[in-house]
């Protein structure tokens, strides 16, 4: 075995450039891997945080599901008793939620929650003297919010309170006041769907990173909304939620559905369609990564091709003296090895201190007009699972690229190489 | 002198070469026996078998038919790694071209066949290497790369190497076909020496009609058949 090893480790340092660059290969496959896996993982986390930062994590919607829950009930019931339903019924999609103040003080004493507020959101075009936009009118109890979200910390002019001071006072979300040219203490006309007005003035300007919240909220007092809207007193479009947990809300959303006998949708439905988006952009850079991946691995087989055709004449001679096939095979998977093996180390290290560089140095990049998402600084995942999946994957790719490399190795017969040549 | 299992008999040993229409047979039922000590030459003009049939007694090739048994061990009948050990224990091998390897040292080169059955490395084995070395003269060279070593040091090396499994039967293939006349003589009373100093027996394969004439006995192939066997000298040390 040590012989082995010192055959293939011969070949191998005696061809110290081209060893080098298959190496730099591998390693460069593992780098750009763990890189972008953890840049993509990073967008990902970023995202997630920026969304739950504004967001609640549980929403009671308007849909009632009393008529499918009867639905559900009637199933348990036995096959004899049961009376056809010639029409199915249709669920109660009525746009808001009635009796909403008293609905969302009763959620809130719900093992799990942790803070609860009546949001009424309303389509309303925004005008700031001669400049109209189309905007959305968020009503909320400015104090309730808090308690669910961090969106009053989210003000990077004015200030949140004064919506609780000002019943006609409005925080605008930052992109949708560059659009109107509004600035804080400027006076703004709110047109409603029926053609109702309001008057609000800008008391707080908001920034959270999100596309969907700085383009086109405006948030205001909920009396402001249910007006505009022509909603009454005690009408809203959602309860929003704060609980204990962040993730496997599940079990909390059904209980809450079964409370109110509205739908609840938690943080991940009500955002699905960007999660989708994001893992299926991580899910294409994990494919594209890992072609560089097997092409590292082609370099690996190439390299180990090389050696074994430019060794064609030392097989037969090690063969004539007495080393077995495996002896062979053995010499040649080391190199495919040691080769694969070191690109690893290498690509996971180099991977390790550039995320790390970067971390340290993180890159900025210039804020953009209509982004989805304000994402304006690398943010890098760190997980060391990153290093064992590349690790496994580039060690059976080596591995796999020298085996079928080898094959050739073996298949040397001594005599026609020696007859060849003398 | 004593009665001893000759260190080579082969008999009969028939071999086919070539496919299709370019087959043919190159040796048609050559049979040798060689004693131990014994130091042959083996002539004849080019293409008459002489490396077809070294192959076939050093157990690199398979006869088509015919048999070849090296200090009682039939090559025939075993498989593949088998023969390979037998040829590491038995056989010792210098071709026309040295085939060192090239990313090893003289001693390296020698200790490899060693290497082979798991040994080359004990302190023993080293000296062995060393002593070898010594023999074919270039001791102080021992860890020179082949690159650093001329033509005549190259294949004394191979010579050594051949040596160093202390092997029954010594083949050598024109071993001095690349060298020019000072080093193929010297290479020459290396084998004369190992032959008288050790007891070696050696077969080798040889254009060269001097050596030829110095060698115990002449083994003379034409056209795959043993057309003469000369003994050359008839007292034995
Ligand atoms: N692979 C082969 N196919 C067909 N004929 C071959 C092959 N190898 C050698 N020969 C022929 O076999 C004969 C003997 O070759 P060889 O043993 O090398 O002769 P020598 O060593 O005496 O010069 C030659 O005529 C050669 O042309
Ligand atoms: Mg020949």
């Amino acid at each position: 075995m040590r012989e082995v090893s010192l055959l293939a480790w011969r070949h191998l340092s005696s061809r110290p450039r081209q060893s080098v660059l298959t190496i730099a290969g591998v390693a460069l496959g593992v780098a750009v891997f763990v890189f972008t896996v953890s840049m993509m993982d990073g967008l990902l986390v970023f995202f997630t945080q920026s969304l739950i930062k504004v967001s609640p994590l549980l929403t009671v919607l308007p849909e009632r599901l009393d008529v499918n829950l009867a639905r559900d009930q009637l199933r348990r019931v036995s096959s004899d008793e049961i009376v056809s339903i010639s029409r199915p019924p249709v669920p109660d999609d009525r746009p808001t939620i009635r009796g909403a103040t008293a609905l969302a003080e009763r959620v809130r004493s719900v093992p799990g929650v942790v803070g609860s507020s009546v949001a009424g959101a309303a389509p309303v075009v925004l005008s700031f003297g001669t400049i109209a936009e189309p905007a959305i009118l968020v009503g909320l109890d400015p104090g309730d919010e808090a308690t669910v979200t961090e969106l009053p910390r989210c003000v990077v002019q004015g200030r949140w309170d004064r919506l609780a001071i000002r019943r006609d006072g409005a925080v605008v979300g930052k992109d949708l006041a560059d659009r109107l040219g509004a600035q804080v203490g400027d006076r703004l006309a709110a047109v409603g769907d029926a053609g109702q007005v309001r008057e609000l003035e800008v008391v707080g300007i908001i920034a959270t990173g999100l596309g969907a919240v700085d383009e086109s909220s405006a948030y205001v007092n909920l009396s402001v909304a249910q007006g505009v809207a022509g909603w009454g007193g005690d009408e809203g479009t959602e309860i929003r939620l704060r609980t204990v947990a962040i993730t496997n809300l599940d079990g909390l959303r059904r209980r809450l559905q079964a409370v109110t006998g509205h739908r609840v949708e938690t943080w991940e439905e009500t955002s699905q369609a960007s999660l989708k988006l994001f893992r299926m952009i991580g899910l294409t850079t994990y494919l594209l990564t890992g072609f560089v991946l097997v092409v590292a691995g082609l370099g690996i087989a190439n390299k180990l091709t090389t050696i074994i055709l430019d060794k064609e004449r030392d097989i037969a001679v090690l063969r004539s003296f007495g080393f077995s096939r495996g002896a062979i095979r053995g010499v040649f998977l080391i190199e495919g090895l040691l080769l694969g093996a070191s690109g690893t180390a290498v690509g996971c290290l180099t991977a390790a201190a550039v995320i790390e560089y970067f971390t340290v140095f993180p890159i900025r990049f210039a804020a953009r007009e209509g982004a989805v998402l304000a994402y304006t600084e690398l943010f890098l995942a760190k997980d060391p699972r990153y290093y064992l999946v590349i690790s496994v994957a580039a060690l059976a790719i080596s591995a796999i690229a020298a085996l079928v490399a080898v094959r050739r190795a073996v298949r040397v017969v001594p005599v026609e190489v020696l007859r060849g040549t003398a | 002198m004593e009665v001893t299992t000759p260190v080579l008999v082969a008999r009969g040993l028939t071999r086919r070469l070539g496919v299709g229409a370019g087959a043919r047979e190159v040796l048609h039922g050559v049979d040798i026996t060689i004693e131990a000590g014994e130091f042959v030459a083996l002539v004849g003009p080019s293409g008459s078998g002489k490396s077809t049939l070294l192959y076939l007694l050093g157990g690199l090739d398979h006869p088509d038919a015919g048999s070849v048994e090296i200090a009682g061990e039939d090559l025939a009948r075993v498989d593949d790694d088998t023969l390979a050990k037998l040829r590491n224990r038995l056989i010792g091998f210098v071709y026309q071209f040295h085939f060192l390897l090239p990313e090893f040292s003289a001693l390296e080169n020698v200790l490899m066949p060693l290497w082979a059955r798991g040994g080359g490395r004990s302190r023993e084995d080293r000296a062995l290497g060393l002593e070898l070395l010594g023999r074919v003269g270039i001791a102080e060279k021992a860890g020179k790369l082949p690159r650093e070593l001329s033509g005549g040091e190259q294949q004394r090396v191979a010579v050594a190497r051949s040596l160093v499994n202390r092997p029954k039967l010594l083949l050598a293939d024109e071993p001095t076909g690349n060298l020019d006349s000072a080093n193929a003589n010297a290479v020459y009373e290396l084998f004369r020496e190992l032959n008288r100093d050790l007891g070696q027996t050696i077969l080798v394969v040889t254009h060269d009609t001097d050596w030829a004439a110095r060698s115990d006995r002449i083994l003379r192939l034409l056209d795959g058949r043993v057309v003469g066997d000369e003994r050359r000298r008839e007292e034995r040390a």
